[in-house]
């Protein structure tokens, strides 16, 4: 196949466009000076940038290396809406609008607001004489503009021009996806230029509805994503057979649980075929059977499909089930992609030579080579009325082709379409493809290039998996409040104010006091309120009290894992990691007697080791995921962690006993490491929003009772956080922009939301024990 | 120095790490830019705008990923802000659809006749302009970037209903609207 190159062309449509010379760079700079007084001084803008570095430094393979995590945070399933992200409070419309305008209505059903999209429902009932589209006129007479979105400041979001969703005699429907509205905008209005399909005149123009949005009620229901998604290989969802043609694969993209059965996606991924244009799978080439091997209803779903995930190089199909049985694994079987389209380039001339007659046909029977496959062009056909010409082109295939494209490069066609007349079971495939030439037929030979073909691809392709019922998933947390309980205001007032830090939380804290801007990193320990204070080590950074508080595991200057007995002064390499520079991040099984770490050994992917602490090697634990960084460990001896790869990122945890992984729930983009309380029942994450905000969140460790804690502006950044012994509070080293006061620490009772300054501490706090 | 190096500078607060990564991808940016905007100076801004952002945020930006695509991706989010603001398009019913530019591009990358490349060139140049934003996206990002399929997700750039619109229902609408049904099997 002849390599071509799209984005030179794209390359050199814009470069002969912009001037030779660029300079963004003298903007940029006068930009940033007129923005200076409110930058920080050089010196503290070092002193943070470096303390920055130190922590994400520190922290470095805890992000997500492009992953689409960002958008895929929180998603939930609304029924009849599609996924939500809950990241921040869904809003919901206050109550349902109706006005009628003449003898028209419109009706605003429903709108779900999310962080990231704002979705619309309404339907316009009226006279729609012969139907919803008109019988005569022409099209660029006929109304197609989408309704606007308009906010009280101006603002107005705007769609491509389209079609309903839904129509009926008498009216249609629309669902419509606009950006996100932001969270503190609770009016909108709906403002429909002109009615679709009416001509000018014929029907209410520049109709304004208002809106009033409200706080999603608790009883909306929000179906989770089920955990069966995980891309890996889950109990729930094994991967029991894959094949793979070349340059196509398909996989099982998500299972949702829903009330009345299950709403099934597979995603097609043909990305290694550059040739291949598009997949399609249809639903007569699919089944779907329950645990019992009897088959399954089902219809196409678009409803849970995340289409900003789809793209030229994969698509995603749904379905939705009836309801299934969910004592054993169900099967998926694709026996065969339906339409596999191929780029093409062979291209045939015709010659009308004389205007041609009404519906005049010209027989060709001429052979085309399409990567080996042969396709017989039968003949062309021209038809012209009202000024236009339309051309067809008949042709047959007994090699496996069942469509083809054809076009014409010389001369765009105004529009077109194509078909079969054969069924997927003849022999001799005939199919056809039409173009409209706005202006009649264009003068002399047409060169005609048939510029994709369609195969079909037998399989099968057998997926298993077991499916959920819907009350086995826990709903998706909207009893708890969705606003952050402590708010950048809370804070800064709290650290004004002077409280007792409760006599409960005793135990040894450990602090790296290191000095901003100079190399060594000292550790010591100290009671929270800074008595017995004693020094440890003179450097060392990624350190952790064993749970007896005899030991300390720290990474040296070189990175390299050693272990330091408080009782003598004492360091000891880690066998094995000594000399390793790639070492982040160790933690102490719940015994002691073993050590867990994330390892980069000559710089590859983050991975997974575990040290006996028996003078052996480290070793790599855990499955063949590509990127995994540990969180802590489990008191009952799993290790949490962090899948980084190229799905979205998940919590899991790993038995090193077993060797079993198991998924625990989908995590967003992590700019701080998880913390695990003591006990192993709570987990504190934070959230990376798109718009920089972070969200500290607190939830329980099979995902559920999510509760926002903390929110902090883009300016911000939360170094760490620690839970106390007793799980009660989390310790939190926070990173602020606030003049005089750019760090500071506070406890947080995670469920009374009260702070408890820290004001004495200087450096770090790195662990806590009891 | 490579972007590694760069972004390290600038996150100590070195300004000199900015310069040799705009001085590197200025030109990317704003060509990925135009080709969403059409419009060379608010192209220009647009790019500016994007590093700008970056320099802000580069505390928040994880060294591991590679700077270009993340830059790019930025800059195709900002080009579609401006060009939504600006409105400055054609929208679909004016003849072009996706599918038409993506045949045009392929026909011009494709064809070795240098007089047929020019007028391909401008034909697709054309075309790009009269989709709308999001559809210009879309294929800048998949023909001028590269872009994969989880950097296209990451992007965010395909909005459900812009991608809805491309995948089936604005074509097959029209074609039932012009009377060229599709046969079924």
């Amino acid at each position: 196949m002849k390599t071509i190159d799209p984005s030179q062309v794209l390359h050199e449509i814009s470069n002969e466009q912009l001037p030779q010379e660029l300079d963004l760079l003298t903007g940029i700079l006068a930009s940033l000076d007129k923005e200076s007084p409110r930058s920080m001084k050089p010196g503290k803008r070092f002193v943070l940038a470096f303390v920055l570095t130190l922590v994400v430094f520190v922290f470095l393979v805890f992000n997500i290396p492009g992953v689409a995590s960002a958008m895929r945070r929180m998603l939930g399933f609304i029924p009849g809406i599609g996924l939500v992200d809950q990241s921040t409070p869904l809003r919901v419309l206050a109550e349902p609008v109706s006005e009628l305008r003449d003898v028209f209505t419109i009706n605003i059903e429903n709108a779900v607001l999310d962080s990231e999209h704002t979705v619309l429902t309404y339907s316009v009932e009226g006279p729609f004489d012969a139907g919803i589209l008109p019988a005569d006129g022409a099209l660029s007479d006929i109304c197609f503009k989408a309704a606007e979105l308009r906010l009280s400041d101006g603002t107005r979001y705007q769609l491509p021009d389209g079609f309903p969703d839904e129509t009926w005699s008498t009216g249609y429907r629309v669902q419509s996806t606009y950006p996100a509205i932001p969270v503190e905008i609770y009016q909108a209005a709906l403002f429909l230029p002109c009615l679709h399909a009416r001509t000018k005149g014929q029907s209410p123009e520049n109709w304004s509805v208002p809106l009033t949005f409200v706080p999603a009620p608790p009883e909306l229901t929000v179906y989770p994503i089920s955990r069966q998604v995980a891309p890996t290989v889950e109990k729930t969802a094994e991967i029991t057979e894959t094949r793979s043609l070349p340059g196509i694969e398909f996989s099982l993209e998500s299972v949702i649980p829903v009330a009345d059965g299950q709403l099934v996606q597979i995603r097609t991924d043909w990305r290694k075929d550059p040739g291949i244009i598009w997949v399609m799978l249809n639903p007569e080439d699919i089944q779907i059977l329950d645990s019992n091997g009897q088959a399954v209803s089902f219809e196409p779903s678009w409803d849970a499909i995340d289409l900003t995930i789809i793209d030229f190089q994969s698509a995603v199909v749904g379905f939705k089930t009836s309801a299934m049985a969910s004592n054993g694994p169900a099967k998926l079987v694709i026996n065969a992609a339906s339409e596999v389209t191929y780029t093409s380039s062979a291209s045939f001339v015709f010659d009308p030579a004389s205007p041609p007659s009404a519906d005049q046909t010209w027989e060709l029977n001429k052979d085309l080579e399409l990567d080996g496959r042969t396709l017989r062009i039968l003949d062309v056909s021209v038809a012209e009325g009202g000024g236009n010409a339309s051309l067809s082109v008949s042709m047959e295939s007994a090699d496996g082709i069942i469509n083809a494209g054809v076009m014409d490069a010389q001369h765009p066609a105004l529009s077109g379409g194509y078909g079969s007349d054969s069924n997927g079971n003849d022999p001799v495939q005939r199919f056809w493809t039409t173009f409209n030439y706005e202006g009649g037929l264009p003068q002399g030979p047409i060169t005609l290039t048939v510029s994709s073909y369609s195969i079909r691809l037998p399989g099968p392709w057998v997926v298993d998996w077991t499916p959920m019922v819907a009350a086995e998933a826990a709903p998706a947390s909207t009893t708890d409040s969705q606003t952050a309980c402590i708010t950048e205001q809370d804070w800064k007032i709290a650290r004004e104010t002077t409280k007792t830090i409760p006599e409960e939380l005793s135990g040894q804290i450990l602090v790296q006091a290191f000095e901003l801007g100079t190399s060594p990193n000292p550790l010591y320990i100290t009671r929270l309120d800074g008595r017995e204070k004693q020094p440890l080590l003179e450097d060392g950074t990624n350190a952790v009290l064993s749970p007896d508080g005899t030991r300390l595991v720290y990474t040296n200057a070189e990175g390299g894992l050693f272990i330091y007995t408080l009782a003598t002064g004492e360091s000891e390499p880690v066998v094995g990691a000594s000399s390793n520079p790639g070492v982040v991040r160790p933690f102490w099984s719940p015994d002691g007697k073993q050590l867990a770490f994330t390892g980069t050994p000559d710089s590859t992917s983050p991975n997974l080791y575990l040290s006996n602490l028996d003078g052996k090697p480290a070793k790599l634990i855990g499955n063949a995921e590509p990127i995994k960084l540990i969180q802590g460990w489990l008191p009952d001896g799993r290790i949490l962690y962090v899948t980084l790869d190229e799905n979205d990122p998940a919590l899991k945890n790993y038995n090193p006993q077993s060797g079993e992984t198991s998924t625990l729930f989908n995590v967003p983009q992590l700019t701080t490491s998880v913390a695990v309380s003591e006990n192993g029942k709570r987990l504190a994450l934070n959230w990376l929003e798109e718009s920089g905000k972070q969200r500290v969140y607190v939830f329980t460790l099979d995902g559920s009772q999510r509760k926002p804690l903390l929110e902090v502006s883009s300016e911000g950044y939360i170094r760490s956080m620690l839970w106390t012994p007793d799980g009660s509070h989390l310790l939190l080293d926070l990173s602020w922009a606030i003049p005089g006061d750019p760090y500071s620490k506070a406890l947080v009772q995670v469920d009374t939301c009260q702070i408890f300054p820290i004001t004495h501490l200087q450096g770090s706090v790195l662990d806590w024990t009891p | 120095m490579d972007d590694f190096e760069a972004i390290r500078r600038l996150k100590t607060g070195d300004i000199s790490g900015l310069e040799i990564l705009v001085t590197r991808y200025q030109r990317k940016a704003v060509q990925t830019a135009y080709l969403i905007i059409h419009d060379e100076q608010l192209a220009e801004d647009a790019a500016q705008d994007t590093f700008l952002r970056i320099y802000k945020h580069i505390h928040q930006f994880d060294e591991t990923r590679p700077f270009g695509p993340y830059l790019l991706r930025s800059v195709v989010n900002t080009a579609l802000n401006v060009s939504e603001k600006t409105a400055r398009w054609i929208q679909f019913g004016a003849g072009t659809d996706v599918e038409a530019v993506v045949d045009l591009l392929l026909m011009a990358a494709s064809t070795e006749e240098v007089a047929d490349k020019v007028r391909l060139k401008q034909e697709v140049s054309t075309a790009l302009e009269r989709l709308a934003p999001r559809q210009r996206a879309v294929i800048v990002q998949r023909y001028f970037l590269g872009m994969s399929e989880k950097e296209m997700a990451e992007s965010l750039s395909v909005a459900k209903g812009t991608v809805k619109w491309l995948l089936s229902s604005a074509r097959e609408h029209l074609r039932n609207l012009l009377g060229a049904e599709r046969n079924s099997e």
